[in-house]
């Protein structure tokens, strides 16, 4: 995913973040006051009495570059932290994995190779998603990369883990008072909580509480326990925005085939290699490289590439280089490459 | 059904033979501009399908013959049509306009209404980008398409859908298939693809190379 | 206006081809893999990713010069095994099986395998089902 910063850019303009009180609800939310009477409205309820959590709506924070406080850098906002008391009680062997995860993030964070971001993550995604709430399950469908979750309420357990996991894990939702509480597990070890590197193994639970607190808002807590990383379960907690645009609706952020388009170059033909400045998280240039990994000063030219900006090579741009032979260059785990 | 050919096909290697799935024009064939005929054999020659990069299956595919297991569920406002794994669709059921000619996606833009028993479902800003089965047919991103879903009986849904492309057929085409209530019990999953996918690299390997989508198709066939 | 197709707002419907079990068309195996080489791969279990869309299957297969070799098998998917209660781990590395398929295109060791033989006479047929599934091999 690629277009964080001008994504972030845009959503601050076109959502109504039309009094103080929105931005008190986020504190006070996060710690842990009742935020209805700031909403100024009720909470709209189902037939069947339940409140109802069924809009279009989007997280407006920075966690998704990095979950706890953290100082703006290239790409990326400055942002207060969604982790209760800031810490990630990581084990010792983790927290120097978190600390090479970070160093190597911009490959090594799946979500750069466009593979599901796992939950609690997707919903901190700078993307919309949509729910549908019903008697005995809610679906929540997400923007990015056409996601789908299926909370299942009708009181079935979860299905064995060593019989299938999920990138997504499996969720079993009941009602405790007015709060959604979400049970996920079936995790595979496969996701990041962002792109700072802070991950997980399959051993992950998460807890999810979603509350309507008024029409256009609702708190997000989610508990995440995993024994095998961390010395004990943590929380993270951020409002949610219902997106206020009149005819407001989900699009598609197909990330793996925008991301493919980019390397495939003239029609039929491979790229040679592809060079990706990744400034802004974004790719704006390519050119082809030498043997050395230098430029040869020839360009490449994609369909729709528009005029090339040139971009500063400071110690804090990132840069990957892929090997354009092959469609997946990501199969590490394929022998076959 | 399934989603080798929407023309009729025999068995034949890998490949599950079927009748065809189009009622008009009544041969059964896609009728194409003798054009687009040559370019849809290239397709199969050259490219591959576009579904085995884990792309969207787009119109009318997604819908009518890709998946074992879709959930149709309606909300005021709203109908969603969701896979295991080949993403969802929102038909949104009001008179707003279609979103503007400068966004295109795999799956489309749709509107819908009753008309009776029936739903009917109107998508444009499609993208070119998707094969409209693994044979190699295709279409334009001016392709309109109109599908209407009637309930038979509590079991069976009658679907239609007409596909009007002027960009690449000489008239629009219509397709009509059942689409069946599965009666298991089963969760739907959501199912990966792109995550665990190395198919694409054997195409690649036995000289396929990805479909590049209409814009250079239609500018290297000149249209 | 609302009609009597949807009665009511919780209908779930899943729709189907006859076939319950999850089929795997994503792409066309004939476009890769090679009917003109049909493959008996003999051998043990080395790796087992169970991955969408398809999971593989690595075997170590003693060849006639006495090298080993080791082939890529395209399975089915880990929903396929999961509806019928399979563990991850029902092919346990070092297993002996014996897998029928067809070589790929590419040339490369790889098979599009249907079922798996166990010595002890277990056969277990992991391939796709359903409307897109590719009709039985007729050798």
């Amino acid at each position: 995913m690629r277009f964080r910063t001008s994504a972030a850019v845009v959503f601050a303009g076109v959502l109504v973040l039309a009094t103080a009180s929105a931005f008190l609800l986020g504190q006070r939310a996060a710690s842990g006051q009742s935020a209805n009477s700031l909403t100024g409205g009720a909470v709209p309820r189902m037939a069947n009495g339940k409140p109802s959590l069924e809009g279009i709506w989007q997280a407006l924070n920075t966690a998704a570059w990095d979950m706890q406080d953290h100082s703006g850098r290239v790409g990326v906002p400055a942002g207060q932290g969604v982790v209760e008391g800031n810490e990630i009680p990581y084990q010792d062997w983790a927290r120097a994995k978190k600390k090479e995860n970070f160093e190597k993030r911009a490959t090594l964070d799946p979500e750069a190779k466009c593979y599901m971001p796992g939950v609690p993550r997707l919903t901190y995604e700078p993307f919309p998603f949509q729910i549908a709430q019903f008697d005995d399950h809610v679906l929540i469908i997400y923007e990015y990369i056409h996601i789908h979750r299926l909370l299942f309420m009708d009181g079935r357990p979860h299905p064995d883990p060593e019989v299938i996991d999920f990138w997504m894990g499996d969720s079993r939702a009941h009602w405790e008072g007015d709060t959604l509480v979400v049970d996920v597990r079936n995790f595979n070890d496969q996701t990041w909580f962002d792109r700072a590197g802070n991950f997980h193994s399959d051993a992950l639970h998460v807890v999810e509480r979603y509350t309507r607190t008024g029409p256009d808002h609702m708190t997000y807590e989610a508990t995440i326990e995993d024994p095998k990383v961390f010395t004990r379960p943590w929380k993270i907690s951020m409002p949610l925005y219902r997106r206020q645009e009149k005819n407001v609706q989900l699009l598609e952020y197909e990330c793996y085939a925008y991301e493919r388009d980019e390397r495939l170059g003239t029609e039929g033909t491979k790229v040679d290699a592809q060079v990706c400045f990744l400034r802004a998280g974004r790719c704006c240039r390519h050119r082809a490289v030498g043997p050395d990994g230098a430029g040869t000063g020839r360009r490449t030219q994609t369909a729709g590439a528009q005029s090339v900006r040139r971009l500063p090579r400071g110690p804090s741009s990132v840069r990957s280089v892929r090997d354009g032979e092959g469609e997946n260059v990501h199969s590490a785990s394929d022998p076959r490459g | 059904m399934n989603s080798y050919d929407l023309e009729a096909h025999p068995d034949s290697f890998m490949i599950r033979g079927q009748p065809t799935m189009i009622v008009d024009p009544a041969d059964g064939k896609l009728p194409y501009q003798p054009w687009a005929a040559q370019q849809k054999t290239k397709n199969y020659a050259t490219y591959y399908d576009t579904n085995a990069g884990c792309l969207l299956s787009g119109l009318p595919r997604t819908t009518a013959y890709m998946s074992d297991q879709m959930l149709l569920q309606q909300r005021p406002g709203y109908i969603f049509l969701v896979s295991g794994d080949h993403g969802y669709r929102i038909i949104k059921m009001d008179s707003s306009p279609h979103v503007g000619k400068s966004i295109s996606l795999w799956n489309g833009d749709s509107r819908g209404h009753w008309e009776g028993n029936t739903l009917v479902i109107d998508s444009t800003n499609l993208n070119g980008k998707f094969w409209i089965d693994i044979a190699g047919n295709f279409g334009s991103d001016e392709m309109h398409v109109v599908e209407r879903l009637t309930l038979v009986d509590g079991d069976t849904i009658h679907y239609r859908a007409t596909i009007d492309d002027p960009k690449v057929y000489t008239r629009p085409w219509t397709i009509a298939v059942p689409l069946n209530r599965n009666k298991s019990k089963e969760d739907m999953w959501l199912e990966s693809c792109h995550e665990g996918e190395h198919d694409s690299n054997r195409l690649l390997g036995a000289g396929h190379t990805p479909y590049p989508g209409w814009a250079r198709i239609a500018a290297a066939a000149g249209r | 206006m609302h009609s009597t197709f949807l009665k009511s707002s919780t209908i779930v419907v899943l729709l189907v081809a006859a076939l319950a079990v999850r089929a795997s068309a994503h792409h066309s195996f004939a476009a890769e893999y090679d009917a003109k080489k049909p493959v008996t791969l003999k051998g043990t279990v080395t790796k087992v990713e169970w991955v969408n869309p398809h999971g593989w299957i690595y075997i170590d297969v003693k060849q006639p010069n006495g090298k080993v070799a080791n082939w890529a098998v395209e399975a089915g998917s880990p929903q396929v095994l999961a509806r019928r209660g399979l563990k991850k781990t029902f092919l346990a590395i070092g297993a002996e099986v014996v897998i029928t398929g067809y070589q790929a295109r590419d040339g490369s060791n790889t098979a599009n395998g249907a079922s798996v033989k166990f010595p002890d006479g277990r056969d277990i047929f992991f391939g796709s089902q359903g409307a897109d599934a590719p009709p039985a091999p007729t050798r």
